[in-house]
C-alpha cells in the first residue's frame, strides 16, 4: 500500500474525518497522517470540527438509570490491575495487597505535587519501601529530584528496581521503557517521558521485606485501611 | 469561546487521574447531546442508550492513554467515538436503525416551518452552540448539506454518496470542501 507523499488538502482530511473516503484512499491518507506531524495536527482540528457539528443535533433526555449504572460500573473497573503480579513481586507483597496499592494510585488521592511532577512514596501510603513517580507526558523526569533522602541528592541515582506501571519513556542510557518493563540495579540520571499517558514508575529503593515476614491480621487490616496522604 | 475548553481540559485530566465525579460531570454536560447523536444514527432505541453507557466506560478506561494532544479534548473523543460506534451498530443492524425521518443538521422546525425557531434547551450554553451551528449549516447549499448529513449520520463513502445522490465523486468532494470552509471559518477560535 503506497503512502501518500503529498500533504492531503483540507477537504480530503475533512472527508477522512467523516470516514467517507474509499478504503484504499483512506488507508493511504492514514499512513501519511501517521508519519506527518503537521497533517496529524490539522486532522485533530478537523476531528474537533466534526465533533462540533454533532452539537447541531437536538439533544434528548437521558434516563437517570444510565448514569446510575455507569457510576456503579466505574467502581468495578481497576485500570492498573494488569500489573498487580509484577508489583506484588517487586514489593514482596501479596497480589491482594498490590491491588490495594494500585487502586490507591489510580484514584490520584495518594499523589503529592512537587515542583514539576507528582510523586508519592509508598511509605506514606502503605508502609511499602518504594517510591512512585508520575510524570506528565513529555516532561523530563530527573530521578535525583525524586529522592526522599538528602543523602541521595546527587545527579545520578542508583535504583534497586524500577517497574513501569503506565506510559513510556527513554532513559539517559538510551533504554526504552514501556508498561510492565522491570529492571534491576539501574543507574541513570534522566528519564524522558514520551508524550501520551503520564509515566508512572514504581521505584524500589530498598530491599523488599522478606517473604516469610507476616503481619498480624489486625495490623494488615489497619494498614490496608490507612488513607493516603493529603494532597 | 462558546464552550469552556479549559474546564473540559481540567475534567479530562481529573478523569485520567481517576476522579469519578469528573466523569459524572462530563456525563451531565454532554450525555443528552451524545444520546441525540446516537439516536440520529441508530434511532431511538435501547442500543443508543447502551452505546452511551459503553463509551463513557471506555472513556474512563482509556483516559490515561489519551495522547497529550487530545488531552484537551476528551469531549471531542467522546463525540468521535460515539459516532464511530453508532455507525458500526447501524452497519451491523441496518433494519433496527431504520428511521422514520432522516436526521438533519438543521433545527427540526426549520424543515417544518421554513424558518429558524429553536426549541428551548435546558443548557443555555449548548443552546447557543446549537443555534450558531444551525446558522452555519443554513449557509450551506442544499446538496452540500445533504452530502454532509448522509456522511455524518449514515457513514456513506463518496462512492455510496455518488450512488445515493447521483452526483459525481468529484462533485461530492467539492461539497465537502464547501462544508469544511464554512465550518472551519465559522468555528475558528471557538473549538479546540
Amino acid at each position: 500500500m503506497p503512502v501518500q507523499r503529498l500533504h492531503p488538502v483540507a477537504h480530503v482530511l475533512f472527508a477522512h474525518g467523516l470516514s467517507s473516503l474509499p478504503e484504499v484512499h483512506a488507508t493511504s491518507v492514514q499512513r501519511h497522517l501517521d508519519s506527518c506531524r503537521r497533517c496529524s495536527q490539522h486532522m485533530h482540528l478537523i476531528t474537533a470540527e466534526i465533533a462540533a457539528l454533532c452539537f447541531a443535533v437536538e439533544p434528548v433526555p437521558v434516563p437517570a438509570l444510565i448514569k446510575e449504572s455507569l457510576m456503579h460500573s466505574l467502581s468495578e473497573i481497576h485500570r492498573l490491575y494488569d500489573l498487580a503480579g509484577p508489583v506484588a513481586d517487586a514489593l514482596g507483597v501479596s497480589e491482594a495487597r498490590a491491588h490495594t496499592i494500585l487502586s490507591t494510585l489510580d484514584s490520584g488521592a495518594a499523589w503529592r505535587q512537587l515542583h514539576r511532577f507528582w510523586v508519592t512514596d509508598l511509605d506514606r501510603v502503605h508502609n511499602e519501601p518504594a517510591l512512585i513517580a508520575r510524570v506528565p507526558g513529555g516532561v523530563r523526569l530527573r530521578p535525583a529530584l525524586l529522592s526522599t533522602s538528602p543523602a541521595d541528592g546527587g545527579a545520578e541515582v542508583v535504583m534497586r528496581q524500577v517497574l513501569i506501571l503506565q506510559g513510556s519513556g527513554r532513559d539517559s542510557q538510551g533504554n526504552l521503557w514501556r508498561p510492565g518493563d522491570r529492571r534491576h540495579k539501574i543507574r541513570i540520571d534522566s528519564l524522558l517521558a514520551h508524550p501520551g499517558p503520564d509515566l508512572i514508575a514504581l521505584i524500589v529503593r530498598a530491599l523488599p521485606p522478606a517473604p516469610c515476614r507476616r503481619q498480624r491480621p489486625e495490623r494488615q487490616l489497619a494498614s490496608a485501611a490507612q488513607p493516603g496522604p493529603e494532597v | 469561546m462558546l464552550i469552556d475548553d479549559d474546564a473540559d481540559a481540567d475534567l479530562t485530566l481529573l478523569v485520567a487521574d481517576g476522579d469519578r465525579s469528573a466523569l459524572a460531570e462530563l456525563f451531565d454536560r454532554y450525555a443528552s447531546q451524545l444520546l441525540g447523536l446516537a439516536q440520529a444514527i441508530v434511532g431511538p432505541s435501547v442500543e443508543a442508550e447502551e452505546i452511551l453507557h459503553e463509551i463513557f466506560l471506555e472513556a474512563w478506561r482509556t483516559a490515561p492513554t489519551v495522547s497529550a494532544g487530545q488531552r484537551r479534548s476528551l469531549r471531542v473523543w467522546l463525540f468521535a467515538r460515539m459516532r464511530e460506534r453508532c455507525l458500526q451498530e447501524r452497519r451491523e443492524s441496518p433494519e433496527q436503525s431504520a428511521l422514520e425521518e432522516p436526521p438533519t443538521l438543521l433545527p427540526i422546525n426549520w424543515r417544518r416551518r421554513g424558518r429558524f425557531d429553536h426549541t428551548p434547551v435546558d443548557d443555555p450554553v449548548l443552546g447557543r452552540v446549537r443555534s450558531r451551528l444551525h446558522h452555519l449549516v443554513g449557509e450551506l447549499s442544499e446538496p452540500t448539506r445533504r452530502c454532509l448529513e448522509l456522511s455524518l449520520f449514515e457513514g456513506l463513502t463518496t462512492d455510496e454518496l455518488s450512488q445515493r445522490t447521483q452526483l459525481h465523486a468529484q462533485e461530492i468532494m467539492g461539497h465537502f470542501a464547501q462544508a469544511h470552509e464554512v465550518l472551519s471559518h465559522g468555528l475558528t477560535n471557538e473549538w479546540s
